[in-house]
């Protein structure tokens, strides 16, 4: 008896295993040593049965495809059958007549023989069919994925540099600065390039180290530095220009066309920008918010660094109307850099102001009563301006995501859509999605090829967020952003952390897992940060310029500033460190401290910590996000509101002391 | 006359079931049996009766034993288990509900009718 049934497991592994019963297959195959049929076959041709009867046995055992031994239990049992029927009369016609197709035979035959194999056998099948079968749905599944991402084409319908060319529609070309800016910069900017030249050709000896650029140097030359006489002539030489500076610092705005493309000069071997190709209402399809040149910015720059210069040198040379001039022409910069919808143009301005106070923070202290009252007026009121000027440059941030949006993602016609090779790959020309840092494993090597990463790509459309949850992402984030900037600084603790606002957002390394509002999102802490901080250095100056207002007019200092109230300021100068409370004015014999409470939010009198100080942690007296810190709710790991949506804020973490906006106590001892 | 497949699917293995419960039988034997005693209406061919058979014994209804016949051939004899009998039993009722059932409505020829 040969009963596969019969088998206890161990034998029936060893006689049916699928590995084995491979390598009998492939032994077989492979070999010709013999075949699964062999055994079966010389039975049925020991039976010595009529020629037409063996034949359909072995076509039969043949055709049923069954383990060896299911082939010899069906080849002696068709093989009784025969004889039986031989033995009872029955002609071999008649016995192949009743036999039928050996082909459906077998195949009838293998139904049911299968049928007998034991569970472990039919645990196994039924486990491979649902291995492959759930292979198959994947396939299937990856493969309409594959396809709705390769085969996706996003849709550019809107044309966001109308909008943006649309800012400077209201102003003629005479209230428009930047054809001043392109010009002078560039005559300014080719100077510096040949003195600097000339510097470095005197090796490191020349006082601009090669770690060093132009425009550092700029920043920290003075009447000690060598080189200086050479370049208070180089600016001397350059007075036609400042004068078309100044005047075209008074104009309304910069009106810089939006373009793609910049016009260029060859001059000395190299390459200079003199301006910009205006972009038309069609250039849109080709070329993204991200593409748009703003070469003014460097010139605003280099140009505001000039003026501030030349005012320092009109001082040394006692010329006070051009030195009042100069600083008035460099804060028109920063009032028309500022005015620009574009965040970066907002930093610049920022940046030259900083400029603007330092040099006036000089003056005041080392010549009070330089100025005259008209000249603090004028210098008040524009400072005044700046200071108010709003806006925090998150309406262009959004016009650039959504006009990347739309061209990396599909379009359904109802705001949603999918991520596409096609926008992966415009956008791979300015960052790489989903890369790992170093090649440390055989799974980051592997997630570093670039095969590799075509093949898994299309999984981005399920691991990725969607248009929708993008730009609602991204906008609810930029909402809590311009809450701090509409607020106040005590808002920090509500910007929306979006490492646990979205799941979709914490892989960096995997490259189905791309986010546009990770790529797209400016650094927020540190430029509102620098947005406040302005602010309050705006205030600090126009309260520094009230106080010398009203010494020149009263001679003496105001024991309090709300004396400066309503004559020199409209109000008590706002302290943001410290809300709803002005800034700290300490008068003594010898000067006075203006300050804000500082970072730490406390006041200490108007003093800053002398250790911090020495450790060079002096800006850490103006940060805001160490002043308004959010209390943290231990359990969940998150920040904690009141029932306004108010922040509650924990204890300041900023070092000790106070930020000193202006101290004049040294001056007169 | 032959019966349709589906009542042959239906017919076929309780018929096999009943002939086993007398007495073990071969294939052969059975094929006969078959034939002869349903006047051909259950008549099955190989093709048909030894998947059935197959079948069965896949479902624990019928065992199966190669034994060497008088004239020295093996036979494989086929009987039934106590799971076929019970099997065969609950058929035989379901049978005779289907043939009253059949009666009542004028289908097939009976007391009642």
């Amino acid at each position: 008896m040969n009963d596969s049934s019969k088998l206890n497991p161990w034998q029936w592994s060893i006689t049916h295993s699928p590995i084995l019963h491979t390598l009998r297959w492939m032994r077989y195959k492979c070999l010709k040593i013999g075949s699964p049929n062999q055994q079966a076959k010389s039975i049925v041709l020991r039976a010595e049965l009529p020629n037409d009867i063996e034949n359909l046995i072995v076509t039969t055992t043949t055709k049923s495809k069954l383990w060896s031994d299911e082939r010899v239990e069906i080849a002696r049992e068709l093989i009784a059958h025969a004889q039986d029927a031989i033995e009872a009369g029955r002609t071999s016609e008649e016995i192949s007549e009743q036999f039928g197709d050996p082909k459906r035979v077998a195949k009838l035959m293998r139904r049911s023989m299968k049928r007998k194999r034991p569970l472990y056998w039919r645990t196994y099948r039924n486990t491979k069919r649902v291995i492959l079968g759930s292979l198959a749905i994947m396939l299937l599944f990856y493969g309409s994925l594959a396809i709705r991402f390769y085969t996706g084409k996003p849709k550019v319908r809107s044309n966001y540099i109308a909008d943006l060319n649309a800012l400077n529609e209201g102003y003629s070309e005479d209230q428009k600065s930047w054809m001043a800016l392109m010009d002078v910069g560039l005559q300014w900017g080719q100077q510096l390039w040949v003195f600097e030249n000339a510097l470095r050709e005197q090796g490191d000896d020349s006082g601009l180290p090669r770690s060093e650029s132009i425009s550092q140097f700029f920043q920290r030359i003075d009447e000690s530095h060598p080189e200086y006489e050479e370049f208070v002539q180089l600016i001397h030489g350059f007075k036609p220009e400042l004068a078309r500076l100044r005047e075209a610092a008074t104009r309304d705005v910069i009106g810089l066309p939006v373009g793609f493309e910049s016009t260029e000069v060859e001059w000395e071997g190299r390459s200079w920008t003199t301006g910009i190709i205006p972009a038309t209402n069609e250039d849109y399809k080709s070329n993204s918010m991200i593409g748009v040149l703003l070469p003014h910015l460097g010139n605003v720059r280099r140009l505001g660094q000039l003026l501030v210069f030349d005012s320092h040198i009109a001082l040394i040379e006692d010329d006070v109307d051009r030195y009042v001039q100069d600083l008035l022409a460099a804060m028109g910069l920063v009032r028309q850099v500022k005015q620009e919808p574009y965040l970066i143009s907002k930093l610049v301005g920022i940046a030259i102001h900083k400029l603007i106070i330092n040099e006036l923070h000089s003056t005041l202290k080392n010549n009070p009563g330089l100025l005259n009252n008209d000249q603090i007026i004028k210098l008040a009121h524009l400072n005044a301006e700046v200071g108010a000027q709003e806006g925090f440059g998150m309406d262009v941030e959004r016009i650039s995501f959504n006009d990347l949006a739309q061209r990396m993602y599909t379009d359904d016609g109802n705001g949603n859509g999918h991520l596409t090779a096609e926008g992966i790959k415009w956008m791979s020309q300015y960052t790489v999605p989903g890369r790992v840092g170093r090649n440390t494993s055989v799974f980051d090597i592997l997630m570093n090829d670039e095969s590799v990463i075509q093949l898994i790509r299309p999984i981005s459309i399920v691991r990725s967020m969607d248009r929708k949850s993008e730009l609602r992402l991204y906008n609810n984030h930029l909402n809590s952003v311009e809450r701090v900037v509409d607020e106040g600084p005590e808002y920090f603790g509500s910007i929306i952390d979006l490492e646990t606002s979205s799941s979709f957002y914490t892989n960096d390394s995997d490259p189905t897992l791309f986010s546009l509002t990770k790529v797209m999102m400016p650094a927020v802490g540190n430029t509102l940060n620098r947005y406040y901080r302005h602010k309050q250095e705006c205030i600090g100056l126009g309260t520094m310029l009230a106080i010398e207002s009203f010494r020149l007019k009263e001679s003496r200092l105001p024991e309090q500033l709300d004396e400066l109230v309503p004559g020199y300021l409209p109000k008590l100068p706002r302290d943001y460190m410290n809300p709803g409370q002005s800034l700290k004015y300490n008068i003594s014999t010898n000067g006075y401290v203006l300050y804000s409470i500082g970072s730490d939010g406390d006041d200490d009198g108007g003093q800053q910590d002398e250790e911090s100080k020495s450790r060079n942690k002096i800006t850490s007296f103006d940060v805001f996000s160490l002043r308004f810190q959010s209390k943290i709710d231990p359990e969940s790991g998150l920040a904690q509101f009141g029932n306004q949506g108010q922040p509650i804020l924990a204890e300041p973490v900023g070092p000790d002391g106070d930020w000193i906006l202006f101290d004049s106590r040294h001056v007169s001892e | 006359m032959k019966l349709e497949r589906e009542l042959m699917r239906g017919a076929g293995p309780t018929a096999v079931l009943k002939l086993l419960s007398t007495r073990e039988m071969y294939g052969y034997e059975l094929v006969e049996a078959l034939s002869q005693k349903t006047d051909g209406v259950l008549a099955m061919g190989q093709s048909t009766l030894y998947p059935m058979l197959y079948n069965l014994e896949a479902k624990d209804l019928i065992e199966a034993d190669w034994r060497s016949a008088d004239n020295g051939r093996d036979r494989k004899y086929y009987s039934l288990t106590g799971k076929g009998k019970k099997k065969l039993k609950s058929d035989m009722e379901s049978w005779e509900k289907l043939s009253k059932a059949m009666v009542s409505l004028g289908v097939l020829k009976g007391a009642l009718a």
